[in-house]
């Protein structure tokens, strides 16, 4: 594993053609394209964006086995990986799933009695990804961010959070099976494998989402509680 | 036959397939309608119980043997067999232990071809049930089992489908006609 890892040194164009995927965080570390050959430590030092950080989630989102050791943990900018967290959450919401509403909505209108039920389920749906991500920027992200200035808030704790943090996959998944398997052949087959590609990917995508929120932020939070205390 | 009385009481689980009264009509019986469950009298079979019980397995590896106990039967005898029933075991007990023997056989065959395989009818009686809004142990008292035995076919419903939501499972009954 270690020697497939990517590095800041390395060419990000070269991390690109390994994971085609990876271009989707470039916006959300605000990094445009146009990028040339550099390295990517150079092009996040000209966007001020932290490139440990960067290279520690592509390769979560490149390598399933992958988890970072103790000091990378450590090494990370607490700031930097909220800041992260959030613009993702926008992403998905306004625009990943701003966008597979629309294909749905589509879809629904030509599915008869069962159209207003997938309307409703994909609406139920986004609802419970907004309030997941709403419960952390209201509550996990403030009280990371007070630990982040030596404070220690009382009445939270990141256990809080992992006892909380429920999954948003099922309903997900269960979109991407009646999409395919259940609505009737005749209804629009081009528009729903066009959707399908998008909720398999947003899905892909969440699920590295909740690794990093498990994996990175947790023990990070756990590491800075224990130097308050 | 007392025994025949009592699972038709339990109309909604079992179903008697035949009563067989020697040896060779139970094996041309275990061929033609592959049964999920025999009860047996060891006394019938006596010391060859043994082999007779492994016999039934070479024949049908997914058949669960369960002894019809009249009078003490020693341990070496005894662990052949699925399960027991006594005969001052009471009604309730005999039920929970077939329904248990049903979701043992269900877990093995959802585990041997869970993908791609089309609900049982039974399956499709409990997602119906879901969708119209009926709690698991409504479900239970409706159709007669134990709440145990309805989550069983809650998980292997979703293993089949690949839907685990309440809601999922409701566009899934919709669309299939179910409800």
């Amino acid at each position: 594993m270690k020697d497939r890892e990517f590095t800041i040194n390395m060419k990000l164009s070269d991390l690109l053609i390994s994971n085609p995927q990876l271009i989707l965080m470039l916006p959300r570390f605000g990094i445009g394209l146009g990028f040339g050959d550099k390295r990517v430590v150079d092009i996040c030092k000209k966007h001020n964006v932290s490139a440990s950080l960067f290279i520690l989630i592509c390769n979560i989102y490149t390598f399933d086995e992958y988890t970072p050791s103790i000091d990378q943990i450590l090494d990370i900018d607490g700031n930097s990986l909220i800041k992260y967290l959030q613009t993702s959450h926008r992403y998905y919401l306004e625009k990943r799933l701003d966008h597979i509403g629309k294909h749905i909505e589509r879809i629904a209108a030509q599915c008869g009695d069962s159209g207003p039920l997938l309307i409703n389920f994909f609406s139920d749906y986004k609802n419970e990804v907004a309030s997941h991500f709403q419960k952390e920027e209201e509550c996990t992200f403030p009280y990371i961010s007070a630990l982040l200035e030596n404070k220690k808030p009382s009445g939270y704790s990141i256990d809080d959070y992992v006892k909380e943090h429920d999954n948003i996959e099922d309903k997900l998944n269960d979109l991407i099976n009646i999409i395919v398997k259940y609505l009737p052949e005749e209804i629009l087959p081009d528009e729903r494998i066009s959707v399908w590609f998008d909720l398999v990917q947003v899905a892909a995508d969440l699920n590295k989402h909740a690794k990093i929120e498990n994996s990175i932020l947790v023990p990070f939070v756990r590491i800075i509680e224990n130097k308050i205390r | 036959m007392g025994l025949e009385k009592l699972f038709s009481q339990h109309n909604n689980c079992i179903e008697i397939i035949k009563t067989v009264y020697s040896m060779e009509q139970l094996q041309d019986s275990i061929t033609a309608y592959k049964p999920d469950a025999i009860v047996l009298n060891p006394a019938h079979t006596g010391s060859s119980t043994p082999s007779f019980v492994n016999n039934i397995r070479k024949q049908n590896s997914n058949v669960s043997i369960i002894a019809l106990l009249y009078s003490y039967l020693e341990n070496d005898l005894l662990n052949c067999f699925d399960a027991t029933i006594g005969l001052y075991d009471n009604t309730s007990h005999i039920f929970e232990l077939i329904e248990s023997l049903e979701e043992k056989t269900g877990q093995e065959n959802s585990q041997n071809n869970s993908e791609g395989e089309e609900l049982s009818p039974r399956e499709i009686a409990i997602v119906a049930l879901v969708a119209k809004g009926h709690t698991n142990k409504e479900i239970a008292d409706m159709l007669n089992i134990s709440v145990h035995t309805v989550t069983t076919h809650r998980k292997n419903i979703s293993k089949k489908t690949g839907i685990k939501s309440i809601s999922g499972l409701t566009m899934y009954a919709m669309l299939n006609k179910l409800i």
